[in-house]
């Protein structure tokens, strides 16, 4: 269980303190798949690093209960002038790890990584493919109660990728995690909870799929997903999910008509333009680019049940302000 | 693959413990990597971590014996430096390469265990066990080729001396440590500054080689009231006016004092930078 009260994050800058969390209240159950999601520079990863225990608030305070992880990122976690075996040591050592144990969990490491002879060679030459896959395999090999990750979840080609799924599934099964990514299909079939951190504020949902629905509501165009990855969630999750997302990218659709109607100052006011025929959905024309929406309606993991996503633009929430 | 459960004990106590054994094992580990990344510069790393003060020693005292002079006050002149280079590099580490370690350690900041104190704390021990390992092997060297040994007139002004320059040395680094990274101009400043300090500090020289209006000046430097008093305390030396612990003390305990305030207001940027 994680929880936070009140906190508040800020960076001193010239123009000023830039406040990152202003206030935050948010509480993490044992056994949560919370997905992150932001604008890039909303404050993500340092929540995560907050979460992690990597940063302090500047007021407020963190309860952490419970083994957590560092925070999985793609920035830092391995020093460039040791090798894959120091760096491996080395996290066992901070860990506490017994000495006659990290032998075998070193080896353990290499196993995973891959790496093989790069292992034995400073980590300054490895691309960031291997470092990603060393923090990677360095992390899976402890037992935590909950993974930090940020956006370090599809790392190396695909068999390594598959591999670390399937070690990621297994905890999964006792571990929460909480996850950042822009990737919202792979979020939505993983996560049951979300978060949007958006400026200094997070948004908490009790589901997934109202999490993106907000999301996407708040950065309006900027969020493009492909159709195939809409049929896939779909297919995995709900059937009625395509309609929905038809009906959706309709919506936004005919809003988005409307703006550049209003933009360019034409003659038809918006109740013309509202009472366009919606165009068609058919799978041919969403085959190319389509808006997000769909994903909101997708619900949360596979046998639960799952609220219907709200049509309405703005989804229920609460505000942890 | 092999994984490895972990858990938390539950009382204060036990949480108490936990924590101090899991941060000395962060700062073992630490050391242990700054041993590596040293040793590990060229073939001859490892020697060359204790050959480097040796050289320095040498060639300091070549130039003694160069102008005709064995001794210095009645001491030999291996004896006599070896001695000051000991207490002047105990300062000296927290202001050349303990300050760096933050940086040098910035990826490892993103494990929580590891803090930017533990970074400094490491690296100053390792320096010290470093120093001390040479002092070892120096005094070896010069007892086995030479005969000579220091006398250890008063090993517990010695004890003394060495408390200080320890508290000086990591109160420095603490202080340097903070702004140097935060500000590199700051870093480099004092590398500069640093520069003319051995001199400064009579390492090479005796004190009383020195003019009286010269050593009215030098003894504001409180590194050369350590080296001094190191070498009356190990050679049963003449005390000289002026000389004491007290002016060094201050220096020391304000320097940690205020290395401490200044690693406590920018923890947080610390961590950012």
């Amino acid at each position: 269980m994680i929880r936070l009260e009140n906190v508040t994050k800020f960076y001193p800058t010239s123009n000023g303190r830039h406040f990152v969390l202003r206030d935050v209240n948010l509480h993490i159950p044992h056994g949560a798949r919370m997905g992150v999601l932001g604008r890039n520079g909303a404050g993500k990863t340092t929540l995560m690093k907050l979460i992690g225990g990597v940063d302090m608030p500047n007021s407020g305070r963190i309860i952490r209960n419970g083994h957590i992880s560092w925070p999985l990122g793609i920035g830092a976690g391995v020093q460039p002038t040791m090798t894959g075996v120091q760096n491996a040591r080395f996290c066992c050592r901070i860990q506490g790890v017994p000495s006659e144990d990290i032998p075998a969990i070193v080896d353990g490491i290499r196993e995973f990584s891959e790496l093989g002879k790069f292992f034995d060679q400073p980590a300054a030459t490895y691309s960031s493919g291997m470092q990603s896959r060393l923090k990677f395999a360095m992390a899976m090999a402890f037992d935590f109660d909950c993974y930090i990750i940020d956006e370090l979840s599809a790392v190396g080609d695909a068999s390594f990728r598959s591999k670390s799924q399937e070690v990621f599934r297994e905890k999964r099964q006792r571990a929460s995690f909480i996850k950042v990514s822009h990737g919202l299909p792979e979020l939505a079939k993983e996560c049951n909870c979300g978060i949007v951190v958006n400026d200094g504020t997070v948004h908490s949902f009790d589901d997934f799929a109202a999490a993106a629905d907000f999301y996407r509501e708040l950065i309006g165009d900027g969020v493009e997903m492909e159709a195939e990855d809409i049929e896939f969630v779909a297919d995995k999750r709900n059937k009625g999910a395509m309609r929905r997302a038809a009906a959706n990218a309709d919506r936004l659709e005919r809003r988005r008509r409307r703006k550049r109607q209003q933009q360019a100052q034409s003659a038809p006011d918006i109740a013309t333009t509202s009472r366009m025929p919606p165009p068609q959905t058919s799978a041919g024309q969403r085959k190319t680019t389509m808006r997000t929406p769909a994903i909101a309606s997708l619900g949360g993991p596979a046998g639960t049940s799952h609220r219907p996503a709200p049509m309405a633009p703005r989804p229920r929430r609460e505000t942890d302000r | 693959m092999t994984y490895i459960s972990l858990h938390r004990p539950s009382g204060f106590w036990q949480q108490l413990t936990f924590g101090a054994r899991k941060q000395s094992s962060v700062i073992a580990a630490l050391m242990l990597k700054d041993f590596k990344a040293r040793s590990s510069r060229g073939r001859l790393g490892i020697v060359w971590l204790i050959l480097d003060p040796m050289v320095m020693l040498v060639m300091m005292a070549s130039i003694w014996y160069l102008i005709g002079r064995s001794e210095i006050e009645g001491v030999p002149v291996y004896l006599y430096l070896s001695s000051g280079l000991i207490v002047f590099s105990i300062v000296k580490q927290g202001i050349s390469s303990v300050p760096r370690s933050i940086t040098a350690n910035a990826p490892l900041l993103n494990f929580p265990q590891v803090r930017p104190i533990s970074c400094l704390i490491a690296r100053f021990l390792f320096e010290m066990v470093l120093m001390l390992f040479t002092a070892v092997v120096l005094y070896f060297v010069m007892w086995w080729f030479w005969g000579l040994l220091p006398v250890f007139n008063d090993p517990l002004g010695l004890f003394q001396v060495l408390g200080i320059s320890l508290v000086f040395g990591f109160g420095l680094s603490l202080f340097l440590g903070v702004y140097g990274t935060l500000y590199t101009t700051v870093g480099k400043l004092t590398q500069m500054m640093a520069r003319p300090l051995m001199i400064l500090s009579c390492v090479i020289h005796s004190l009383t080689d020195l003019p009286s209006y010269v050593q009215h000046y030098v003894l504001y430097n409180p590194i050369a009231h350590l080296v001094v008093t190191a070498r009356i305390d190990i050679f049963r030396l003449q005390p000289i006016d002026g000389v004491n612990l007290t002016y060094p003390s201050i220096w020391a305990f304000s320097s940690l004092g205020l290395g401490i305030v200044a690693y406590y207001v920018n923890r947080f940027r610390l961590i950012r930078e």
